[in-house]
């Protein structure tokens, strides 16, 4: 009884606690340059074509989509941070919007999958496939020019029609999250 | 494998007891120190003892917002302590805040509950969103069909003020002299239990 009684103790100091523990104690990362990336697409060009590994435990490839959704790529420069951890989920509320323009979000980062898979489970899951361009580390990122120096991404933001063209790209101020009228905005310019 | 024979047996099994005992025990020691290292020091809390009377913009507010706090629709814009209540709670949020979103329906069940009940006191709600803009915090606003007024804070200039507090966040204040009674960090568990409290601070 008394070793029932311990693991009961174990338990129940482990997992409520933790859970506002994992999204009290997380990083907070000094003041960055804004931007520290040069983009290599502009506005016009047909996305270059990726796979990339996603915590659903598939491979999603931007060719899947050509011809059935609008992509928006949100990249976030990396998890466990405030801006970031108090970007995504706030997506999840304006689902309604995405939806109404026929877009899908791929959110990704540079993190591994297992770091990926435990912040978006501790944030409470979201709606979007959420992938890793973590090897080659920042491949992707890099391959789009918005990969900074110090290997995370941009807070970036490229919008890509059903035929694979690229009508709106964004780079915010690292240390900010692009105001949603901005992404919404953007879909209008979708064909 | 070793053969032990019964008394062997009991001693070895006595240990092992021992053992896991010890074990479970340091190691829910270790996980409940482990959890509050692992929380900031200092976790920003709001330190004022009175609510800070920097200006909220009347052109947020609708005329039924107006009528709920008391406020004359001929301002620009108005201070906490202007709002005609006995006591104020102010929910800082944010759209994009995880637990905000979990505890939306919470807080509407308060606001709703307050307005129901027979109170003694004049109770009124505001919520202030820091780093949210106009549209998000309409947004926030019609996904959880939330009737009380919320503040836009796109610059985060009320966050800095609040001394930059995590969401979500209360502070309950009295409606006379502005004077903080008290303040409450994270989601809370109950409306009724939140709201007696409010009551009775």
């Amino acid at each position: 009884m008394k070793y029932f009684f311990s693991v009961f103790v174990f338990i129940a100091l482990s997992l409520p606690v933790s859970s506002l523990a994992v999204l009290e104690g997380i990083y907070h990362p000094p003041e960055k340059k804004p931007v520290d990336s040069e983009l290599t697409v502009q506005v016009g060009d047909l996305a270059p074509d990726f796979t990339l590994p996603c915590i659903c435990g598939e491979d999603i490839s931007l060719s899947d989509f050509r011809g059935r959704k609008n992509v928006m790529l949100s990249f976030i420069p990396a998890a466990w941070t405030p801006v970031c951890s108090d970007q995504w989920p706030g997506y999840n509320i304006a689902r309604h919007f995405f939806d109404q323009h026929d877009t899908i979000i791929l959110g990704i980062s540079v993190d591994n999958l297992p770091t990926l898979h435990a912040w978006v489970k501790a944030m409470g899951g979201l709606w979007f496939p959420v992938l890793s361009d973590f090897w080659p580390h920042g491949g992707l990122a890099g391959e789009l020019g918005v990969l900074r120096a110090d290997g995370t991404a941009e807070r970036a933001v490229l919008l890509i029609d059903k035929s694979g063209k690229i009508v709106f790209i964004h780079v915010e101020d690292i240390n900010k999250r692009p105001p949603l009228e901005l992404l919404v905005n953007a879909m209008k310019l979708l064909p | 494998m070793l053969a032990l024979n019964n008394k062997e047996q009991a001693v070895y099994g006595n240990e092992l007891k021992i053992s896991l005992r010890t074990g479970f025990r340091l190691m829910s020691l270790l996980v409940f120190l482990g959890v509050f290292a692992s929380m900031p020091c200092g976790a920003q809390e709001f330190q004022a003892e009175t609510f800070p009377d920097n200006p909220l913009p009347v052109s947020d507010l609708d005329d039924e917002h107006l009528a709920y706090l008391g406020i004359d629709s001929k301002v620009q814009s108005f201070s906490a302590a202007d709002i005609d209540a006995d006591i104020v709670v102010v929910q800082v949020f944010s759209m994009y805040c995880p637990i905000c979103q979990r505890e939306a329906e919470a807080v509407n069940r308060m606001y709703h509950l307050k307005e129901s009940r027979e109170l003694d006191m004049v109770v009124r709600m505001i919520g202030i969103a820091p780093g949210n803009s106009a549209f998000e915090v309409g947004v926030f606003r019609d996904e959880y069909a939330i009737s009380f007024p919320l503040f836009p804070d796109p610059d985060y200039q009320w966050h800095k003020i609040l001394g930059e507090v995590g969401t979500p966040y209360f502070i309950v204040f009295s409606g006379r002299d502005a004077g903080v009674k008290w303040t409450h960090k994270g989601a809370f568990a109950d409306p009724e239990s939140f709201l007696d409290r409010v009551m009775h601070k």
